[in-house]
């Protein structure tokens, strides 16, 4: 190994988060993610590997069919989809090089684990009902009172 | 107003509504050449004030007017079962309004709630209802949206029929109507049925009762009942009640019991591009090929063993 070789960090986590979600969910929305760097510093392990946490964001439309949500395939609703999710990766090889990225993410030592915010990924495709259909013009998110640590959300930034 | 419905409610209320603007009308159905019969004045009545609540006001931050809401129609039946009650119900409930201490109403629409007891549904209830109303009535006379009242015969004389159906998306009421025959006055008739979101009750998995210890009630869902004229695979569908009126009958065919699939962990961990959206829940019967036909009691939805009769206000 020379001092160019990178092995296997946050920053390489990152980039495995933005190409596996923008993998997926590119596939039928288009937009971008966006990364919240304020998180996943430290480095977890156990006995055989470590982890990475990437809480990220992908604000895109629904421009294309998307193979899921049942049996059926969802046609573009070119609605506004915001995802939220958080990946945690598991580097089961610590210390790994990386020399190529995807030769690594496709080998068999780096497994995502992943907390998406599927919920409100129906509601706001409308797969679910969970709006409120109204002519009232002066809704607006008001998130319920869970103390002074919550943080804005999608809703939030939308709405205002 | 009763408990919430389980399946395609028809339920006391919606009963006494019917003999309110049906009464009489097997005179015309037996004779064409009869015209009058009470349900018919009242049908008159009815028309004439649910016009003059749709022509109020709307304004869209503080809702309908206060005063002249289709609750005030003079004509509305009342017996024991639909009293103060179903009017707090229908006014609190269904339209979302409070009654202030002096039982005049508050009708604007909370901005942030949901509107009445419909779970995530906003909307003007009593507008819908009112605009059912006139379109229901107006359809059963036979009079073209908005044309005067008649001051003679109506061309038509159909029975009107209602329904609702809850936990559907938005709050709707569908009139429909089918002529039998163009020869005669009252060969016809219309259904209205109201679709209503839900409220926050589970709807019973199953259509028959799981009744443990005999109480009639569904042991998780109390709304469905297994008292009054609840069977199992009935037989007849007879033509009068009980005591010889003309009767109706409501009969659900469903599976005698459904299960939720496909509910399953997303956060699984998988490989690299290995994932998607999830599959959504789907609904399955518990055994496919297990069918059964239910005449739910009256207080779950289904119909009075005796007709109930119109009491003046």
């Amino acid at each position: 190994m020379n001092d160019k070789e990178r092995r296997f960090d946050l920053e390489v986590a990152h980039t495995a988060v933005q190409l596996d979600t923008e993998g997926v969910l590119g596939a039928f929305l288009d937009g971008q993610l966006s990364a919240d760097r304020s998180i996943g510093a430290a480095t977890w392990r156990n006995d055989k590997s470590e982890f990475f946490a990437v809480r990220w964001r992908f604000a895109g439309r629904h421009e294309r069919a998307i193979p899921g949500f049942g049996h059926t395939v969802i046609p573009p609703t070119h609605n506004e989809v915001t995802v939220s999710g958080l990946t945690l990766v598991e580097n089961m090889a610590p210390g790994q090089v990386v020399d190529d990225i995807d030769k690594v993410l496709r080998s068999e030592t780096i497994v995502f684990h992943r907390f998406i915010d599927w919920l409100a990924v129906f509601a706001q495709i409308g797969v679910l009902h969970l709006g409120r259909p109204m002519s009232i013009d002066d809704i607006r998110f008001v998130p319920p009172d869970r103390g002074n640590s919550r943080q804005l959300g999608y809703n939030d930034l939308q709405q205002g | 107003m009763g408990l919430m419905p389980y399946h395609l409610e028809k339920g006391h209320f919606l009963l006494l509504l019917e003999d309110t603007l049906n009464e009489g009308i097997e005179v015309v159905v037996d004779n064409d050449a009869a015209i009058t019969f009470p349900g018919l004045a009242r049908r008159y009545s009815m028309l004439e004030y649910m016009r003059g609540v749709v022509a109020r006001p709307c304004d869209l931050h503080n809702g309908e007017s206060e005063v002249g809401s289709s609750l005030m129609w003079p004509g509305w039946m009342s017996d024991s079962d639909v009293s103060f009650g179903a009017f707090r119900a229908v006014a609190e409930e269904w339209f979302g309004y409070r009654i202030r201490a002096d039982g005049t109403l508050d009708t604007k629409p909370h901005p942030n709630k949901p509107t009445g007891m419909w779970d995530g549904y906003q909307g003007n209830v009593e507008r819908i209802m009112a605009n059912v109303f006139i379109r229901s009535i107006e359809v059963s006379l036979g009079i073209d949206h908005d044309a005067p009242i008649p001051t003679a015969a109506p061309p038509r004389s159909w029975p009107l029929y209602f329904f609702f159906k809850c936990q559907q998306p938005f709050f709707e009421g569908w009139v429909t109507w089918q002529c039998h025959s163009i020869n005669r006055r009252a060969a016809g008739q219309v259904t209205v049925i109201f679709a209503t979101p839900g409220h926050n009750h589970p709807v019973s998995d199953h259509p028959i009762p799981i009744d443990n210890n005999n109480d009639h009630k569904d042991d998780l869902v109390p709304t469905l009942r297994n008292d009054g004229e609840f069977q199992v695979e009935p037989v007849s569908a007879p033509a009068a009640d009980i005591i010889g009126e003309p009767h109706q009958g409501v009969w659900v065919i469903t599976h005698r019991d459904h299960k939720r699939l496909n509910v399953f962990d997303t956060s699984v961990p998988s490989s690299y591009l290995e994932w998607g959206p999830p599959l959504l829940p789907i609904i399955a019967p518990e055994n496919f090929c297990d069918v059964v036909t239910v005449q739910p009691a009256a207080r779950s939805g289904g119909i009075n063993e005796v007709k109930p009769r119109y009491v003046a206000p």
